[in-house]
């Protein structure tokens, strides 16, 4: 027998065969339909469509046949695999190739065989379909031939479709175990919003039922279960489908979030597919979310506990600091009530101030229907509060007969309450109550805070009542000093004016020098106060405009004859005549002081001088003496309390030793600076530096006035920036920290904010981002007023928050009059 | 022909400072002065004693200035004679609130006795006037 023949790609053939995954696979219709046909037109008994692997034969379709494979060395099919071309037989007895063939001279006994390959598109022959007959077919004719040829073509399109037909499910199978893989959930919809594919996710996720896990099953249908379930949250249902199938069907990409009834919180994303229906992913962002929730907790609660020492560090006064907390609080807790109640000093009831946060008109009523309540020891939430000196809470108001406020409360549809202290000197001064529509448990995470808030506000509270006591003191004590004073005073300076009669002389110098050592003392009480006032910043200034001409003729004239004492004349240079802002007491005082203070200096039948002008953008007054000149080792130590240069001075030139602390405080105080020249054996030259105040008139007033906003914690910075922007015209507000004005803008329309950049709590480049990022301030002209230099680091952030100009402290208040007018003034409101 | 201020009536609870401004009010001064001790004394005196300017110590016992000086603006005599504060408090921003209550303008404590019948004569002219 011809041994059979392997052609040379039979290792990459029988791959590519087995990679069909055709054998042994059970038969299919479209290849036995084949067989039969050949069978039938070709009149055989026998028809096969076999596969030769590697050393078998395997029949995918067989008629007239039993065996479903046979050794491929005993396979005819073999050699026209290896030819790769038809081959017939019309006798195996006459064939020299297959006479000996053991097929042939035992059973079967095949005498007639007609092959012809099955040569895939890739090029492999596979195998064959052939035709086998137990007789010799010497006739078999080229008509016969060709259609066993034609039919090995329709075999080799079925396998190829076969291919594709598993390669799609194949790739199907990948998808859906990829699809399932993932973990976010996946339905799929059609253009008739049939569902048509989903992933395991999304039936767990949303809980769908088995039921609905089909093809086809209706959008709207699956909707409509979820809504009855409830999980659209309470309403109409009906509503509740309608309103999801209406956006269904836009089939726009868009993203919502649910919470499902067990409050898993769940991110749908919609995208549509092209020619229609919809991508859904469905993701479970609970936990990603509360850990957002919990670092934004976080970062609000650090911003309140930031914000509340910030206020109890630049408060005023306590009443202030507990209107802002009030506000904070109630903004941090969400809670839309809260009351700030005062015990005032001597009571011992708390009463409900004015200072109160309602979220809305729903609660109006409330303040004035708190008005009659007085709470003493053990009344009410804040009686309680004041007898248990802590926070009291309570979830749940109607646990308890309403009595007072909380009838009111609860009338409101007030649910819940806290309430929690503020000491002063170990009593509690001060009580901040807040109420919220809902029930609401004790929140043991809100400890902290209002233990903080307490601390804070007691702070404040401490300090008012230190400040209250201090002044109480200084006030008293000036008082009992000044009585007596006035008649040792007084009955000296009748004496020695000679009202009570002749003295002898020896008496009389006895008198002259009591007389003016009372003075001095006077003098001095008055200074101490000045200084406390000062140091205390509780000086209190009435900044206003002013010619400084007319001030320091009325200085010399009252200083005059305590200079002509000392046998010095005053003078004031001829010269301009110059506006400056200031508090026109305050001023004099300054002057007279450094009048005094030069004529003491000066020698017998010496001159002062004083000079008007103007040192850059500020206006200058100096003060100039022909005197010894201040020693250098003193110059340091010039502007200090008690120092002067020479300790004997004191009493010999009358002095307090706190006249040029004094000044230097209240020009300071003015917005100013002080500076000194001086020579030894020359002289000494004060030179006062004060803002500049326009030499016109304020302009006619706009008819509507300009509204501005002045933030600025310094509060003798923001007394003449308000100052300024008064005089022209505009109302102004005065915040000191940001919280406040927060407030403020909140509260009005503001034309123009004057900012300074240093601020506590929040820099005032924050707070301008902040602005900028809400709409109604989008657009506020801002000016900042700041030490910071214009070309620092924090500039350029200002240009990119669009401000509008950069004024440079010390204030060159002629600048800024010029940079308020030009966003407020009449010209700017006209091209408004 | 311009009225002239001659009459003054003095209130203050301490005795030194009655006899220092009264020394000052009469012999430097040259004024028709009736000093009391307390706003009661004050009240009982007068509308008898019809003054042209009533100056009110601040701080005093039982009845203070403020309250000395709108009981004294009940009395149908008085309702528009001319009141002064004397106070040994004085701050600037006090002053406008004494102002508020009436008083025409505050003398601080302590003052002079040698220059206040003129500083008193100033400020009445200026208030006449006005």
């Amino acid at each position: 027998m011809t041994p059979t023949p392997i052609p040379p790609d039979d290792h990459e053939r029988v791959a590519a065969l087995r990679r069909l995954r055709i054998l042994d696979t059970p038969p299919e219709p479209a290849f036995d339909r084949i067989t039969r046909a050949v069978a039938h037109m070709l009149d055989v008994p026998t028809a096969l469509v076999t596969l030769v692997d590697a050393d078998r034969q395997w029949f995918k379709s067989s008629i007239g046949f039993a065996a479903r494979e046979t050794p491929r060395e005993l396979s005819f099919c073999a050699h026209v695999v290896a030819r790769r071309e038809p081959m017939f037989i019309p006798d195996t007895h006459n064939d020299p190739l297959f006479a000996d063939h053991p097929a042939v001279i035992a059973d079967p006994k095949v005498r007639f065989y007609a092959g012809a390959p099955l040569i895939t598109s890739d090029g492999y022959a596979l195998g064959t379909l052939c035709a086998v007959d137990y007789a010799p077919r010497p006739q078999f004719s080229d008509d016969d031939r060709q259609r066993l040829i034609d039919l090995a073509g329709a075999v080799v399109d079925a396998i190829e479709a076969r291919r594709v037909s598993n390669f799609l499910r194949s790739q199907t199978e990948l998808l859906q175990t990829t699809v399932d893989a993932i973990g976010d959930g996946i339905s799929v919809f059609d253009a008739n919003h049939k569902l048509v594919a989903w992933n395991w996710r999304f039936l767990t996720l949303l809980d769908v039922p088995e039921r609905f896990a089909r093809r086809g099953t209706d959008f709207a249908e699956l909707i409509r279960y979820m809504a009855e379930r409830g999980e659209y949250g309470p309403g109409d249902a009906e509503a509740q489908i309608a309103e999801r199938v209406a956006a269904a069907q836009r089939w726009e990409r868009r993203r919502i979030e649910r919470r499902r009834l067990d409050g898993r919180i769940i991110q749908i994303q919609s995208v549509p597919l092209p020619g229609g229906g919809m991508v859904n992913t469905y993701t479970d962002v609970t936990e990603a979310r509360q850990r957002t929730e919990a670092l934004e907790q976080q970062a609000r609660l650090f911003h309140l506990l930031e914000q509340v020492a910030a206020i109890a560090n630049q408060a005023p006064d306590l009443d202030t600091a507990l209107k802002r907390v009030l506000d904070e609080v109630c903004a941090y807790a969400g809670w839309p009530v809260g009351n700030a109640l005062l015990r005032a000093e001597g009571s011992t009831e708390l009463v409900a101030t004015d200072h109160w946060y309602l979220a809305d008109a729903r609660y109006a009523s409330f303040p004035e229907r708190s008005k009659p309540f007085r709470f003493g020891m053990g009344d009410g939430t804040p009686g309680r509060v004041m007898a248990t000196r802590r926070l009291e809470w309570i979830a749940d108001m109607r646990d308890y007969t309403p009595v007072r406020r909380g009838k009111i409360a609860q009338e409101l549809a007030l649910l819940a309450c806290f309430a929690f202290p503020v000491f002063a000197r170990g009593e509690v001064r001060a009580v901040l109550q807040f109420y919220n529509d809902k029930v609401t448990p004790v929140d043991p995470a809100m400890f902290p805070v209002l233990e903080f808030a307490t601390a804070q506000l007691s702070r404040v509270a401490e300090r008012e009542e230190m400040a209250r006591l201090k002044n109480e003191f200084v006030s008293t004590v000036s008082h009992e000093l000044r009585t007596p004073l006035t008649s040792i005073a007084g009955s000296l300076e009748l004496i020695d004016a000679g009202i009570t009669g002749a003295l002898p002389e020896k008496a009389h110098e006895m008198v002259r020098i009591a007389y003016q050592n009372s003075q001095r003392l006077i003098r001095l009480i008055n200074d101490i106060l000045d200084i406390e006032k000062i140091e205390s910043g509780c000086m209190t200034l009435d900044i206003k405009r002013e010619r400084l001409r007319p001030l320091i003729e009325r200085a010399i004239s009252e200083t005059a004859s305590f200079a002509a004492g000392f046998g010095v004349s005053l003078n004031l240079l001829a010269g301009e005549d110059v506006v400056a802002w200031v508090d026109p007491d305050r001023f004099l005082q300054v002057v007279t002081n450094l009048l005094s203070n030069a004529a003491k200096f000066s020698p017998a039948g010496g001159m002062v001088d004083v000079v008007l002008g103007h040192r850059g953008d500020r206006v200058r007054v100096s003060v100039i003496d022909r005197g010894p000149g201040i020693p250098e080792a003193f110059r340091d130590r010039l502007f200090e309390k008690f120092s002067q240069a020479d300790s004997s001075d004191r009493r010999a030139k009358g002095g307090t030793g706190l006249g040029l602390a004094i000044v230097k405080g209240i020009v300071e105080h003015l917005g100013g600076s002080i500076a000194v020249d001086t020579a030894i054996g020359v002289g000494t030259t004060f030179h006062i530096d004060l803002p500049e105040g326009a030499k016109t008139l304020p302009k006619e007033q706009a008819a509507e006035r300009s509204r501005v906003l002045v933030l600025e914690d310094d509060i003798a910075s923001s007394a003449l920036l308000e100052a300024i922007c008064r005089d022209l015209g505009c109302d102004c507000d005065v915040a000191h920290s940001t919280v406040g004005a927060r407030r403020l803008i909140a509260e009005h329309p503001y034309a123009l904010l004057i900012t300074d950049v240093r601020l506590p709590g929040q820099t005032g480049i924050e707070f301008l981002a902040e602005l900028r990022a809400t709409i109604q301030t989008r657009n506020l002209p801002v000016i900042v007023v700041s030490a910071e230099m214009a070309n620092s680091a924090y500039s350029e952030q200002a240009a990119r928050l669009g401000i509008v100009e950069w004024v440079q402290k010390p204030l060159d208040a002629k600048r800024l009059i010029g940079l308020v007018e030009s966003i407020v003034g009449p010209q700017a409101a006209a091209a408004r | 022909m311009a009225k002239e201020l001659k009459r003054i009536l003095y209130v203050d609870d301490e005795p030194d400072i009655r006899s220092v401004a009264k020394m000052s009010l009469e012999m430097v001064g040259g004024f028709t002065v009736l000093i009391c001790a307390s706003g009661a004394e004050a009240l009982q005196k007068a509308t008898d004693f019809a003054p042209d300017l009533i100056l009110l110590d601040v701080m005093m016992p039982q009845m203070d200035g403020p309250a000395t000086l709108a009981a004294l603006r009940q009395l149908p005599a008085l309702a528009t004679t001319p009141v002064l504060f004397f106070t040994a408090k004085v701050q600037s921003d006090e002053v406008e609130e004494f102002k508020k209550l009436g008083a025409i303008d505050v003398v601080a404590k302590p003052f002079k006795p040698m220059q206040l019948p003129q500083t008193l004569r100033e400020i009445w002219e200026n208030a006449i006037k006005a």
